[in-house]
């Protein structure tokens, strides 16, 4: 009469999984909320150059005028605002550190059921 | 009339009660169903505990694969023993959902340790015995 022995540790599947729900719902938001990010970004760039004393884009100056503001106080404020891009990647980072550090399915479903936010 | 289409192994795949079963049998191959068979049975059988044998309905046989505990401590050296296994049975092991293990087993036992606290399904099938399925629940 032969025996196998088996140790199951279902946790690599598990963060493989977990892994792969984050990315995808990360994903998610980002193709939702494509344009705003990649506006932020562009208008990040652009502020930049005006404080370096580049020229303002037509729209960038036509947003300036529409917040009855000057081009120089609209890439101030947009300098002093956290950058969404890199706060959204450092958030997914954050995730993935923490389902690689989980050693229980319940913190991988805390970690997965937790959402995204921008 | 009970009519049963199964498929090469004998797998029951549709099963239909026919009251008036003049001509039901060309409509059936006429459909594309060339394996079935039909006895006077009432009512329908379950697929689960049947099958078709020589022309006939002929009950799945059991499995009599036994485990010692459904709740074993994680982690330590704690094990859930299964005994009875047939030879050649494909054992899979589910853990949230997910598979963990499948493979066709040799041997007629299977010891089981489980280092992380969750409800795992163990399933044994192999055609054409009854599947038997056990859950168990490892606890921190």
């Amino acid at each position: 009469m032969t025996r196998l022995t088996l140790t199951i540790d279902g946790l690599a599947a598990w963060r493989e999984d977990a892994t792969r729900k984050i990315n995808q719902a990360f994903a998610h938001h980002s193709s939702v909320d494509g344009h705003r990010t990649h506006a932020h970004a562009r208008k990040r760039e652009i502020a930049n150059s005006v404080m370096n004393g580049g020229a303002a884009p037509d729209a960038f100056a036509e947003e300036a005028k529409l917040r009855s503001i000057s081009v120089d106080a609209l890439a101030k404020m947009i300098i002093s605002k956290p950058a969404p891009i890199d706060a959204f990647e450092l958030e997914r980072q954050r995730r993935l550190i923490a389902i690689e550090q989980a050693t229980t399915k319940d913190e991988l479903d805390r970690i997965v059921l937790s959402g995204v936010s921008s | 009339m009970l009519y049963s289409v199964h498929d090469d192994d004998g797998r029951i795949i549709m099963s239909n009660q026919v009251f008036d079963a003049e001509g039901y049998d060309k409509r059936l191959l006429d459909h594309g169903y060339k394996k079935f068979v039909a006895d006077m049975h009432p009512g329908l059988r379950s697929h689960d505990h049947w099958f078709v044998q020589n022309k006939g309905h002929v009950k799945r046989p059991k499995m009599w694969v036994m485990v010692d505990k459904i709740c074993i401590k994680a982690g330590g050296n704690d094990a859930a023993v299964f005994r009875g296994i047939t030879k050649g049975v494909r054992l899979n092991i589910f853990g949230a959902g997910t598979l963990l293990h499948d493979l066709v087993m040799d041997d007629a036992e299977l010891q089981l340790h489980i280092p992380v606290p969750c409800t795992y399904r163990v399933t044994f099938e192999k055609w054409p015995y009854r599947s038997k399925l056990f859950e168990i629940e490892a606890v921190a």
